[in-house]
């Protein structure tokens, strides 16, 4: 982990209860920042965050689910009310929902599966910047970061239809969202990762999976090298940089 | 630094460590099983279950000491569950028939502005430091008394005494800790089992580094210049104490008291 310094900052985290999320979460934390991780897993989240606060951290745990506004609208307000305001946002809720799954394409896919996905990424993502940037427009700016993903790029991943274009989404909604607020302070980027290390992943695959035929670098990427990127896009090293997504994928979308 | 680890002083005796997936507690549990004590290991870390932040599990707790000989019994526990308390009792009774050392060592310290702080978090704190101690004091100090052997030694800080303002909720529940220790031994006293407290100072624990890399012993004002122990001298001199004499009972030492003792090595220093 490259050092930053967050000290005295706020940032939010979403999904920071396990993941790419919680590697975000301990990042901005042991850069001095208070977090709030949001994730509508109760009891991951709230263990986290007490083995933040025993470290010496200041952390806290909303409870809720970002595909909901009236969850988006009290998760800033719980940031703000906790830890006096709101500096950087990691919007990282996503993934396959309504019973979508990796390899469900245009012809398999069901309404309740694309609606699934699609509200997951693109809705959650949304409301979190709407209800975000409300506040920083009125205090100063801020710096948020989406997620979007390798499969954005591939004309055929292995995730799902609904997935591809909904992250493919997300670049746009980055670069509209960058546009509008830039002036005001507000920059926003997204982080595109590869093949992820997340516990969840590394279940899911079998060992010569895990070696990502696609990366130009031969591993998967670990969670902290995803945050490490959240982090920067959020540091003042790149006070220059809105609206672009940054693939973090062992070069796989250079090929 | 009196005794080494080779006589083996302790081999008869049934020692419950919390606290003990990594840190003081760990190397307690260490000091006590090189003794010769066959060692329960209490925490919520375990293979399935990490802490994300810092590293020790009960299983690498528990291989580490097997590995030398040591007869082990981990029981993952959150302290902040009297139920979960309560079963640490049951399961050390039912598998080993008795604790003859208790050693009290896990601990929460929550650290940020007295006022910011939600009240609850002042009981959590209460709970694991102060609480959850006499309740594992209550389950097993009856077979002490009836066996005329025992030693309650409670794991408090230097804080207790003196601490910034951001540390207060930790300071306030060792302050208890050390008060129930010294009550204890007035009320329960000679009868061969002792009771304890050692006022921790800074140690360089797993938990220590990290806070002092991060800057959060900066932010906490905890930075200070004083001297910053080996966790393992620090664990030799909480065995020299288990060690001692039931009729050394109701002290609360510091690490200047332990020095003065000849228990505590002044150069086994990190920092
Ligand atoms: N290190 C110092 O500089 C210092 C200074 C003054 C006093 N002390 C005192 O010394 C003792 C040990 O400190 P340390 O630095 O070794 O601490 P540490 O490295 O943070 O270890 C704390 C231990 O307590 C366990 N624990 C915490 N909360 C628990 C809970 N709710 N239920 C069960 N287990 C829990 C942890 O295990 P899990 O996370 O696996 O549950 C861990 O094994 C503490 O009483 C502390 O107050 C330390």
């Amino acid at each position: 982990m490259v050092a930053h310094d967050f000290e005295g900052k706020v940032a939010l985290v979403t999904a920071g209860a396990s993941g790419i999320g919680a590697a975000t979460a301990l990042g901005f934390a042991s850069a001095g920042a208070a977090v709030l991780i949001a994730d509508i897993n109760e009891e991951d989240g709230s263990a986290f965050v007490e083995q933040l606060r025993n470290a010496g951290h200041r952390a806290a745990f909303f409870g809720g689910d970002v595909t909901l506004e009236e969850d988006v609208e009290a998760m800033v307000a719980a940031a703000v009310k906790t830890f006096g305001g709101l500096d950087c946002a990691a919007n990282i809720v996503g993934g396959m929902d309504g019973g979508d799954f990796p390899g469900n394409y245009v012809v398999e896919s069901t309404v309740e599966q694309w609606d699934g996905t699609i509200v997951a990424n693109l809705r959650a993502t949304w409301l979190s910047l709407k209800h975000e940037i409300t506040y920083m427009l009125d205090h100063g700016g801020g710096s948020i970061v989406n997620i979007s993903s390798l499969a954005a790029y591939l004309g055929r991943s292995d995730a799902s239809v609904a997935y591809a274009v909904a992250k493919a989404g997300i670049i746009q909604l980055t670069k509209t969202t960058a546009s509008l607020y830039g002036a005001q302070g507000v920059r926003v980027n997204a982080v595109a990762p590869g093949l992820t290390a997340t516990e969840g992943v590394k279940a899911s695959l079998t060992p010569e999976q895990q070696i990502p035929r696609g990366h130009v670098i031969p591993r998967m990427v670990e969670p902290s090298e995803i945050a490490d990127a959240i982090l920067w896009l959020c540091s003042d090293g790149s006070a220059m940089v809105t609206g672009q997504t940054m693939p973090v994928d062992g070069g796989w979308s250079a090929r | 630094m009196n005794q080494q680890g080779d006589g083996k002083h302790l081999d008869d005796k049934v020692a419950v460590v919390t606290g003990a997936t990594r840190g003081i507690g760990r190397a307690t549990a260490r000091a006590l099983g090189r003794r010769g004590a066959s060692v329960v290991l209490v925490g919520r870390s375990t293979a399935e279950n990490r802490n994300r932040v810092l590293p020790g599990t009960l299983e690498e707790a528990s291989a580490e000491l097997a590995g030398e000989g040591v007869e082990v019994l981990a029981i993952p526990a959150d302290l902040r569950s009297a139920e979960d308390t309560e079963r640490v009792v049951e399961v050390t009774l039912a598998e080993r028939g008795r604790c003859d050392i208790l050693v009290n060592n896990a601990a929460f310290m929550p650290s940020g502005p007295i006022l910011e702080m939600p009240p609850r978090r002042w009981l959590a704190v209460f709970r694991i430091n102060a609480v959850a101690p006499l309740q594992l004091i209550q389950g097993f100090t009856p077979r002490m008394f009836e066996r005329g052997w025992g030693r309650v030694l409670n794991v408090s800080s230097g804080a207790a005494v003196v601490c910034p303002p951001d540390l207060f909720m930790y300071g306030s529940s060792k302050a208890a800790l050390d008060r129930l220790t010294s009550e204890l031994h007035l009320e329960a006293g000679g009868r061969g089992v002792s009771f304890n407290a050692i006022r921790v100072g800074a140690v360089g624990t797993e938990q220590w580094q990290y806070a002092n890399q991060t800057g959060i012993l900066e932010r906490q004002g905890t930075d200070s210049a004083e001297p910053v122990y080996d966790p393992v001298a620090v664990a030799e001199a909480f065995t020299w104490l288990i060690l001692e004499p039931s009729d050394r009972s109701g002290g609360v030492y510091s690490f200047a008291d332990l020095i003065e003792l000849g228990s505590l090595d002044p150069g086994a220093r990190i920092a």
